[in-house]
């Protein structure tokens, strides 16, 4: 056995119960310094053993139990609205109103959100499937819309027609093509 | 349910020798042997108003709760008052006590948070000087092996001894290794994590132990 070893099993020793062994028996009657932290390792242990042992005892029990009782005479109660079993009852519903309605909702959210999808495609259909109106590039930037965005919605006859307006071309021409 | 070391049967080796920690019975184990049988019908009563009922309580619960704040506090007088404190806060919360859990690690758990804030405003302005721990170890040492510390002695080595502790460290100490709880017990009444638990109670034990050595280097040189 090791002095490391020695000193891991002292650690213990303070606070646990530990087996000592016949190696740890040997190791510290040949290692000076290991015998002299045994030696104060089992004072240490004596010491929690005597903090155990001392239970503080109260002096006079009656007076402080009269004291008590006077004082929750006057102490209002934290009174609880709804008694236990039915606050659990309400905890119950409530998680299982939150559960029935977070799933309608989330099927609304659903349905909202494709109509809103379909919408916004339908408008975009609409808007630049007119040349005229996709000419106007200041209409264009003022929609904050790439012309890439705006070929997938156009017709290549309408493409063409759009390319012919002039204030497009001197505007974006490349970018279009 | 919790058991003694001493009560553990483990048989000597022929190779080695067992160190049993010598102490009687834990505080704790002696509180929970102390519940009587219709303890939930005196529970029902309190929650109820019955005063007669919170009066049993009282005094069947009042020595374990002092023991337990004295420990935390190191003081006879903060602990007194945190004792009527904690009682005073049982009787206004038992509407809030759920009777399909334990009682005592409940009403353990308003006694523990009532001291931790007396201890607070207290350990700012109190610091116990390594030699009067020194002092006071050797003339409690100094009489036979199954002796016992006296109040006051009680206080000077526990203020001494654990004042250096982060408060949690303390607490899971007191609870863990002087009122000899379980870790689950712990756990309920600081309502900490397991391994919270286990990393305060291995940092407090590691600097208690060195503080310990230092008291008994201290006391060494003296003499």
């Amino acid at each position: 056995m090791k002095c490391r070893d020695v000193e891991e099993i002292l650690e213990r020793m303070v606070f646990e119960e530990v087996r000592v062994g016949a190696g740890l028996k040997e190791h510290i009657a040949s290692c000076p310094a290991c015998s002299q932290a045994f030696m104060d390792a089992l004072k240490a242990r004596e010491v929690m053993g005597v903090i155990r042992r001392s239970v503080p005892e109260l002096t006079d029990p009656d007076e402080i139990t009269d004291s008590i009782m006077s004082s929750i005479q006057q102490e209002p109660r934290e009174k609880t609205f709804f008694p236990l079993v039915l606050q659990r009852m309400l905890a119950a519903a409530s998680v299982a109103l939150l559960l029935l309605f977070g799933y309608e909702q989330y099927g609304v959210v659903n349905k909202v959100t494709a109509l809103e999808n379909k919408f916004s495609e339908t408008r975009m259909e609409t808007r630049y499937s007119n040349p005229q109106r996709l000419a106007s590039a200041i209409d264009i930037n003022r929609a904050g819309i790439s012309l890439s965005e705006i070929e997938r919605f156009i017709s290549p006859k309408n493409r063409a027609r759009l390319l012919s307006l002039t204030s497009f071309k001197s505007n974006d021409q490349r970018s279009i093509k | 349910m919790f058991v003694s070391p001493k009560e553990k049967a483990v048989p000597n080796t022929p190779d080695g020798f067992l160190l049993f920690l010598n102490f009687t019975v834990y505080p704790f184990v002696a509180a929970k042997n102390m519940m009587p049988e219709n303890l939930q019908e005196t529970i029902r009563c309190v929650r109820n108003g019955d005063h007669a009922a919170f009066r049993k309580l009282v005094t069947m619960y009042q020595q374990p709760a002092y023991s337990l704040s004295f420990r935390i506090l190191g003081n006879e007088e903060e602990a007194r008052d945190a004792v009527q404190e904690s009682f005073i806060k049982i009787w206004q919360k038992i509407g809030s006590y759920d009777p399909s859990r334990e009682f005592l690690p409940w009403m353990y758990r308003i006694i523990v948070n009532t001291s931790a804030d007396r201890l607070r405003t207290i350990r700012r302005h109190t610091m116990i000087p390594i030699e009067l721990v020194s002092q006071k170890l050797e003339e409690v040492m100094q009489r036979d092996s199954s002796t016992c510390a006296d109040n006051q002695e009680l206080a000077i080595l526990i203020k001494g001894l654990t004042e250096m502790l982060p408060e949690k460290q303390r607490l899971v100490f007191i609870l863990r290794d002087i009122e000899g709880m379980t870790s689950n017990e712990v756990e309920l009444i600081t309502e900490m994590t397991e391994t919270s638990v286990k990393s305060n109670l291995y940092h407090a034990r590691k600097r208690l132990r060195e503080r310990l050595l230092r008291i008994l280097e201290k006391e060494r040189t003296i003499k």
